[in-house]
């Protein structure tokens, strides 16, 4: 297994959670908004580019370990 | 503090990746090299950053925002002098001894390079070593999470000891070190918007600067104490860590940082487990550059913490009784003795404050990172931020567990109880060491829980046993006439030599006989802090085994030549790099990583 697969999956579900529950939890107190946006839905945008880069760069060139018994 | 569903979901998801993570590795680990070293296949980015994250663990989020918040900026020597220096050192001219030699820990490197006594100490030490580290990691993850979130102590332990044990004992170290990358970007995830937040809110950096100078002259010291790193490092009373810049560079610079970084197996296991000589070389290269930003994710929140204006709207549960006492009117004042968001220390049983022997309110800094991710983050990202709390202090566990299974199973078992048996013999003992060391570490949590002197007993025995330990390498790698008589002896003395000197001196403020020294009857100087002291028994340990094992060394037969080939620098080729781009190649990177390490002292300065 590439370990860009499984850091990739977690991020993007982190960060679809985040953005969803961020949309959905609207303004906050001031101190936990940025701009228009609460910080979720910030972060949430920022884990899921991650880790759909992370997915795609797994799929275009994947690299696994090598057991040595299979070398 | 009360979280929501989505926080539980994100700590749930994380857990069920983890183990995730262990089954499907689990069919990767055939043979023992699988287990322990994961068959010397993984590349240098991956193997730099596990090198970092499986130092990350409990002492460094927690604890250097704790620092943070009581020390300031000067918190950053133990990234800029403290480990950086030394990380480039192994890199360049250790790693090609570690990874050269085929040895499969540092304890048989010693057995290599030296003789079966040096190893049997070594191993022996380290082993117990990581199996109590680990179960003080539990311990402390459990407290906070009880003073966080009112869990159950025996839960927080149980739940992270049974999943750190599945995905360990499945996948061996490739699993410890793809957790250990996961943690890695989940930690800079959860802090950077945490340091966005707490800077916005100060008014930036000039707000902080602005506050740091102020908390500093209410503390008693110049106005820039807390915001420069070496201007104030002359006089150990002009600095909050009261050390002076000798005893900074020499016994934390060199001594004990070159002991960590260069001879612990926990950390040099990462780079043994890279796909070539240039990865494991560039293993801990690749990992400075993140270590050297570390402190504006780990220290940073703990300066801002001590800085932040306003007060938490929710407290630790330790605190609530207080507040409620403090309302009726019954309780001490401690509502002054805040600084910032950091509150004051609170005995759990009695709800009342610690008060120090000056007089004044103790304030628990320890709280100083947990505090800020309470207060700045809404739920959802807190379930994330108390999430790359938790992985760090996991990955931590895992690290430990890791070096421990294969330090028992190649350096004690294969060495002393079972010399033949088959690779698939030594790959069950692995595993079966994995549970073992799982179950000690638990049952030294409790101890923990319980006893916490006997703790503090071990980890000051602990720290007299690495001190000298840097002495022994650099002479062995770098000095073919050192022999294995020389360094055993060299070793013993120079723990001998920090017990004599912790036993002989003080801290300021502290009395003779218990942990804090002064047990050997006479005190012959006082520190002023205790983290000077340290500082200076670690030196006198590396001189004492440094002088000794040369003396010993010169008195006794030394090995042929022939035999030292790969193990000792004058006798072994330099590392080819023919052909490889130059930004692979160590040397380069160095030079890149210690220009950036002076130009970051310098900002700070």
């Amino acid at each position: 297994m590439d370990i860009r697969v499984p850091v990739g999956a977690i991020f993007s579900i982190y960060g679809v959670l985040l953005i969803v529950w961020g949309f959905a939890s609207g303004d906050l107190d001031a101190r936990h908004m940025i701009g228009p946006l609460n910080v979720n839905v910030w972060d949430g945008i920022g884990m899921l580019a991650f880790g759909v880069i992370l997915l795609l760069l797994a799929r275009r060139s994947p690299r696994a370990p090598r057991s040595t018994m299979d070398q | 503090m009360q979280l929501q569903w989505i926080d539980y979901l994100i700590i749930v998801i994380y857990f069920g990746f983890v183990i995730g993570i262990g089954f499907v590795l689990k069919n990767f680990a055939k043979t023992s090299t699988d287990f322990f070293l994961s068959g010397r296949s993984i590349p240098a980015w991956i193997t730099g950053l596990a090198f970092i994250s499986a130092n990350l663990g409990a002492q460094e989020v927690i604890g250097m925002g704790a620092s943070g918040a009581k020390y300031g900026i000067a918190t950053s020597h133990f990234y800029w002098v403290g480990a950086i220096p030394a990380m480039i050192f192994v890199g360049l001219f250790m790693m090609p001894f570690y990874y050269g030699s085929r040895a499969r820990s540092v304890p048989e490197y010693l057995k290599l390079r030296f003789d079966e006594k040096t190893r049997g100490l070594n191993a022996i030490s380290f082993a117990a070593m990581t199996v109590f580290s680990s179960g003080v990691s539990m311990y402390a993850m459990g407290k906070l999470l009880q003073l966080l979130l009112g869990w159950d102590f025996n839960f927080s332990v149980v739940i992270s000891a049974g999943i750190v044990l599945v995905y360990t004992y499945l996948g061996g170290l490739t699993s410890a070190i793809y957790n250990e990358v996961l943690q890695f970007f989940l930690i800079v995830a959860g802090f950077v918007p945490l340091v966005f937040l707490g800077l916005r809110d100060v008014g930036g950096a000039g707000g902080l600067y602005a506050r740091l100078a102020q908390v500093s002259t209410e503390r008693g010291f110049e106005a820039g104490a807390l915001s420069h790193s070496w201007r104030y490092m002359g006089d150990p009373s002009q600095n909050p860590m009261g050390v002076e810049a000798f005893g900074l560079v020499m016994g934390l610079g060199f001594v004990l940082s070159f002991g960590y970084w260069c001879t612990d197996f926990l950390v040099v296991q990462r780079a043994m487990a890279a796909d070539s000589m240039n990865a494991a070389r560039r293993t801990p290269l690749i990992a400075a550059f993140p270590k050297m930003l570390f402190p504006f994710l780990v220290i940073l929140p703990g300066m801002l913490a001590i800085s932040a204006t306003s007060r938490p709207t929710v407290l630790p549960t330790h605190l609530q009784c207080t507040a409620a006492e403090t309302a009726a009117g019954t309780g001490p004042t401690v509502q002054n003795s805040w600084e910032g968001l950091v509150p004051p220390k609170v005995d759990d049983r009695t709800c009342q404050p610690v008060v120090g022997t000056d007089g004044r309110v103790q304030v628990d800094y320890d709280l100083a990172t947990p505090m800020m991710l309470m207060h700045y983050f809404p739920s959802g990202i807190l379930g994330l931020g108390l999430c790359a709390l938790m992985a760090s202090f996991m990955s931590g566990m895992a690290g430990n567990t890791t070096a421990f299974n294969t330090v028992w199973t190649y350096d004690i078992y294969q060495a002393y109880i079972n010399r033949n048996a088959s690779d698939q013999h030594y790959l069950r003992m692995g595993r079966a060491a994995t549970v073992f060391g799982i179950l000690i570490s638990v049952a030294a949590a409790y101890v923990a829980q319980r006893f916490n002197n006997i703790m503090d007993l071990l980890q000051l025995v602990f720290a007299f046993v690495n001190a000298p330990l840097f002495a022994t390498f650099m002479l062995g790698m770098f000095w073919k006439r050192t022999t294995g008589h020389g360094a055993f002896a060299g070793l013993l003395s120079g723990t001998l030599a920090a017990a004599a000197h912790h036993g002989l001196t003080l801290p300021a403020g502290a009395v003779a006989g218990g942990f804090k020294g002064g047990y050997l009857g006479s005190v012959l100087h006082v520190y002023p802090s205790e983290m000077a002291q340290n500082f200076w028994t670690a030196i006198a340990a590396w001189t004492t085994c440094f002088l000794v094992t040369i003396v010993v060394s010169l008195a006794t037969r030394p090995r042929p030549e022939a035999e030292l080939r790969g193990l000792v620098y004058s006798l072994t080729p330099r590392p080819k790099e023919e052909g490889i781009p130059l930004y692979r190649q160590p040397g380069p990177l160095a030079i890149v990583v210690l220009l950036a390490t002076v130009v970051l002292n310098i900002i700070f300065w």
